[in-house]
């Protein structure tokens, strides 16, 4: 896989998935810039490590609801790289995917669906939306947005945020239409409960062994096992593939 | 001036000068210098951008994009902007007389280093100075004409006593160099011939008219430097060697020939008693890249290409500069084999030559 | 044709007559080999086969009726339009290493080109410009009394294009229309197909072929050309304003020159064309456009208009037709170029990049396609070899100005506008100097019929000899049965 020099933007990559994905990058060779909201210690380590094996990466701070805040990352990107070629859409409104807590349906607030749709859908908006010009620039670049298989097996329903993913998915695929030409690809990757990460801290031992025998795999996803999908589809293996979603959950959900 | 511009000046000299006691090799110095035309030319850094290559990303010399020359008569390529600069040279601008390529010297401390240590390096190894008889027109007559900074410089520097300019406002005064040739040859004393290489074919052509010819003593040079443009007659450079020996006779290891173009701050020489014949040798801080047409990128060794060159000395406009000249690398350097050659196009539409003559363009 | 070895003459000449002296060039494919068999040729021998030439004409071509000498053509044509016949298999073999050009793509246009000749558009063809085709055969009566008859020239010397594979062949059946005898100096960059087709010809005909020549030498050999020149009634020519000018030169003035010198075109795309759903139809299209033959057709165009006020800008149009111009080229990737060729592209590719307010999109890799943006409406030629300029105008009306200066070279204006535009559009692309609106992804494709270079093609070759009214009444007098 030849990542070799791809100008790469992940955020949200301080960590969870998101610095297991920006670590990936490094690996294989690409400029990373990890992006975070407020760990900037985290932050710090994950470009660390990238460094430390030898690749090479950057930190930089934005809110990526802040649609300024976006886009002055992504001009400061390209002055020092000169592209972007790669985005990865990770960052998540903060979530507590705890089972046993979660709003039931009659519940729910309008204002819980605002604020994930604003996080979920509006980040990625701002992302995409600031790269575009760029993209279209140099006839090409790659959008990756992360979903959940929740969008499909609502197993806990987490009204809020599962609604904003699967608006997202809808958003991801009107955007390869329109992107297409260009030769900018659009892609979703739907990872099932993954462990351990932060926002699945809650998520108890006896749900994460419920959802790993339903598994045909037989286990949950860890952080690492999401990676392969995100780099698949910012490779050249991938260039004629667009609007597609990848679900990474061993096998739970199959369409 | 800024800060940082004063120390890369003093970087890159005391490289050019006393290059192995600073410790750095050309590489970091290149980058070094790649960075700060990134960060302060700003078309350079534009074009470097598109390119994709900046100084978080080039990792090697060769990575540095090399900025064509038609750049500079399209763009001010300067990283220290200044009212004064001590010198503008200008192209010599044949083939387009209203837009001649220039490369801006705020400071000319840097070129007259390079200069002078690859002067004494390839025009006078073994030697403090030199009788010097000049054939162009010194610095007063051209103030921006690079080559005329260089022949003042090697009298200044290099020259002894009885070094002479015999270009003056009328022209090369071909009298007065004959009869000073005479009585060097009478003497017995060796000189240094300097010139544009057309000059030497005005002056040859005049000596073939008179039956002229002279017997330079031991040791005598023939330098001459650039191609052959329309102001005299076509003569090829094996002709031109021939021709010296006929006229001065010279043996075949007293000629030297310098490669400089304006838009570099380095000359580039061909000297026929170190190397073989036609191959132009580069001083330590200046490398040549042959660059394959299509591509851009490094052909394999010994194929033919366009010419990049890249030198330090350059520092205000672009350390790496894109020729329009096609050679071949050889083993200590490469072999010019001149401007690369329009061919009618093909097809029946109209190509741009054709019509901005139809223009009037 | 695997791997094996093939002689063929790059030339062709009456079979009675006999050439002595040859030379060679070989070319190499993976097919094969393939040695072109070239004659060295003297003024006599030119001189020899002008005569021969026109000896057959006039014992039999001339006596030939126009509707035969078409369904002659046309099953020479039907030949080729077969797949498998074996002379379209050797230009779809070699055609691609003479030139350089994608094999794929040849084979297409090739075809394209050919079925443009089969017998009913040879008939509109006639139409197009004769009311009355069989003037050609015979006096025949004129609406306002007298009679006429058209004769073509007894023989044509034709300087044959070397861009685009085919176009010979185009030449050669205009000169048969006319009945006319015919030599053809082919172009050192296409020297087969004109000879194959007249192989084609003599096929189906022998007598018929010996009307003909197709020869190659190096233009401008004067010992050569003098004599074919005095031999000929009409001579037509293509090339540079620079070598058409030459030829020009050697011409006596009372003989037909007919001259097609280097052209440009150019495209325009009307707002009402740049919706998000009709406008990549017009990108896909003026690739190829673009793409076809490396642009080295005059019909190719270097610069295309484009108008604001559509959802898509023309920077947008100018990015999704750099896409559009890659997806060409990875179907039919461009021919090699010379080392001044792909220098060219890349000076031009670097002179924009300096200009601020242009942008360069070009294969990131080489030089095989470069589509420039301008902010601003200008006229400029392109280096060619798939090397384009957008240009962004307010209205497409805010071009005319810039094309002033070059109305002797106008040519193929490809239009994407509404029909209530079209008129008014074409009337002052017309006066402007263009001789040719077609719509976009049509400009490669001139119909055979087309007013080429804004002439008319058969009448300009021909001449006329009228009966007059009063010649006829007055002959009439010397009816001895006349009452």
């Amino acid at each position: 896989m030849d990542l070799k020099g791809k100008i790469t933007l992940v955020t949200g990559a301080s960590r969870g998935i998101g610095a297991e994905i920006a670590k990936a990058f490094g690996e294989e060779g690409a400029f990373v810039i990890v992006n975070y909201l407020q760990n900037e210690a985290k932050a710090a380590t994950v470009v660390d490590h990238i460094e430390n094996q030898g690749g090479e990466s950057t930190a930089m701070q934005a809110d990526v609801t802040d649609e300024q805040s976006v886009q002055d990352m992504v001009a400061k990107i390209v002055d020092s790289f000169g592209a972007i070629d790669v985005i990865v859409n990770n960052a998540l409104p903060s979530y507590t995917f705890n089972p046993k807590k979660r709003k039931a349906a009659w519940d729910m607030k309008w204002e819980d669906y605002q604020k994930q749709i604003e996080g979920s859908i509006g980040g990625a908006f701002n992302v995409c939306k600031a790269v575009m010009p760029y993209m279209k620039e140099q006839n090409g670049g790659r959008m990756i947005n992360l979903l959940t298989n929740l969008i499909d097996l609502p197993l806990v329903p987490y009204h809020d945020y599962t609604t904003a993913k699967a608006g997202l998915l809808g958003y991801s695929r009107n955007l390869a239409v329109d992107l297409g030409p260009f030769g900018i690809t659009v892609n979703c990757v739907a990872p099932g409960l993954t462990y351990p990460t932060d926002s699945s801290l809650e998520t108890k031992e006896d749900v994460r062994e419920e959802i790993a025998r339903l598994t045909p795999m037989g286990k949950v996803a860890s952080p690492e096992d999401i990676t392969g999908s995100v780099l698949f589809f910012a490779s050249d293996w991938a260039s004629f593939i667009t609007g597609q979603c990848i679900h990474v959950d061993g096998g739970l959900v199959m369409k | 001036m800024r800060q940082q511009t004063k120390q890369m000046i003093e970087q890159l000299l005391s490289f050019i000068i006393y290059r192995g006691s600073t410790g750095k090799d050309f590489q970091e110095l290149a980058l070094t210098l790649f960075s700060y035309q990134f960060e302060h030319n700003l078309p350079y850094k534009k074009y470097c951008q598109k390119r994709r290559k900046t100084p978080l990303t080039v990792k090697h010399w060769q990575e540095i994009p090399a900025m064509p020359i038609q750049a500079f008569k399209e763009l001010p390529l300067a990283c220290e902007s200044t009212r004064t600069p001590e010198a503008v040279f200008l192209t010599s601008g044949t083939t387009n007389a209203e837009k001649r390529g220039q490369n801006i010297h705020p400071a000319l401390a840097v070129w007259d280093g390079s200069m002078m240590t690859a002067f004494k390096q390839f025009v006078l190894p073994e030697q403090q100075t030199a009788a010097i008889y000049v054939l162009s027109p010194a610095e007063d007559l051209n103030q921006h004409s690079s080559l005329s900074r260089y022949l003042t410089n090697a009298v200044k520097h290099f020259g002894t006593e009885d070094s002479r300019f015999f270009f003056k406002e009328k022209g090369l005064d071909m009298e007065a160099l004959t009869t000073a040739l005479k009585v060097k040859e009478s003497r017995r004393e060796p000189v240094l011939l300097m010139g544009a290489s057309s000059a030497y074919v005005h002056f040859i052509d005049y000596c073939t008219e008179r039956d002229l010819t002279f017997h330079l003593a031991e040791g005598s040079r023939i330098f001459d430097t650039g191609g052959f443009k329309r102001q005299s007659r076509e003569l090829s450079r094996e002709e031109l060697y021939e021709s010296f020996s006929r006229v001065f006779d010279v043996g075949p290891n007293s000629f030297i020939n310098m490669y400089g173009m304006t838009e570099l701050s380095s000359q580039i020489y061909e000297v026929t008693a170190q190397s073989p014949r036609f191959e132009k040798v580069n001083p330590d801080w200046v490398k040549t890249l042959v660059l394959d047409p299509e591509t851009l990128r490094p052909v394999k060794a010994g194929e033919v290409g366009v010419l990049a060159h890249y030198d330090l000395a350059n520092w205000n406009s672009c350390m790496a500069v894109l020729t329009e000249d096609m050679g071949f690398e050889t083993e200590n350097g490469f072999v010019l084999l001149g401007r690369v050659e329009g061919s009618e196009a093909r097809g029946c539409s109209i190509a741009v030559d054709e019509l901005m003559r139809a223009n009037g363009k | 044709m695997r791997n094996e070895q093939q002689e063929i003459e790059a030339y062709f000449i009456p079979d009675t007559i006999q050439l002595t002296s040859f030379t060679t060039r070989e070319l190499e494919s993976k097919q094969g080999k393939l040695i072109l068999k070239y004659p060295v040729l003297s003024g006599e021998d030119i001189q020899c086969i002008t005569e021969t030439i026109k000896a057959n004409q006039k014992n039999y071509l001339d006596k030939l009726q126009t509707t035969e000498v078409i369904d002659l053509v046309d099953a020479a044509v039907q030949k080729w339009l077969d797949p498998d016949y074996h002379w379209r298999q050797l230009a779809e073999t070699w055609l691609p290493v003479i030139t350089g050009y994608d094999a794929e793509m040849i084979r297409l246009e090739l075809k394209r080109f050919l079925r443009t000749f089969r017998k009913k558009e040879l008939l509109r063809f006639l139409v197009e410009e004769f009311d009355d085709p069989a003037v050609l055969d015979d006096f025949r009566p004129r609406k306002k009394g007298g009679l006429s008859k058209a004769y073509g020239p007894d023989l044509i010397l034709h300087f044959f294009s070397g861009n685009v594979p085919g176009l010979p062949v185009w030449n050669l059946v205009m000169g048969l229309l006319v009945k006319s005898g015919q030599l053809g100096k082919t172009s050192s960059s296409e020297p087969l197909l004109p000879v194959l087709f007249a192989k084609s010809l003599e096929e189906v005909d022998p007598e018929l072929a010996k009307t003909l020549a197709v020869l190659p030498w190096k233009g401008g050999e004067d010992q050569l050309e003098h004599p074919a020149i005095q031999a000929a009634e009409a001579v037509v020519a293509y090339g540079s304003s620079e070598s058409v000018e030459n030829i020009r030169k050697g011409v006596p003035a009372h003989k037909r020159f007919l001259s097609y010198g280097h052209k440009i075109s150019f495209a325009m795309v009307g707002k009402e064309a740049l919706t998000l759903d009709l406008c990549r139809e017009s990108v896909h299209s003026l690739a190829e456009d673009v793409s076809v033959y490396d642009q080295q057709g005059c019909v190719s165009p270097q610069i295309i208009y484009v108008e604001q006020g559509g959802s898509v800008s023309p920077r947008e149009f100018a990015q999704l037709l750099a896409n559009e111009m890659d997806h060409y080229n990875r179907k039919k990737p461009r021919g090699p170029l010379l080392e001044s060729e792909a220098l060219a592209i890349q000076s031009f590719r670097s002179q924009h990049e300096f200009q601020i307010e242009s942008s360069v999109y070009g294969h990131p890799d080489d030089t095989s396609w470069t589509v420039v943006y301008h902010p601003e409406p200008d006229f400029e030629p392109s280096p060619l070899n798939r090397t384009v300029h957008v240009f962004s105008c307010t209205h497409l009306e805010q071009v005319y100005p810039k094309l002033s200066s070059y109305r002797q070279y106008l040519q193929t204006a490809g239009v994407a506008v509404g029909p209530d535009r079209l008129f008014k559009l074409s009337e002052d692309l017309g006066k402007a100097g263009v001789s040719r609106v077609c719509a976009v992804g049509k400009m490669a494709q001139a119909p055979s019929g087309w007013h080429h270079d804004g002439q008319f093609n058969l009448l300009n070759l021909i001449r006329w000899t009228d009966i007059e009214t009063s010649a006829e009444q007055h002959a009439e007098q010397y009816d001895e049965d006349s009452e």
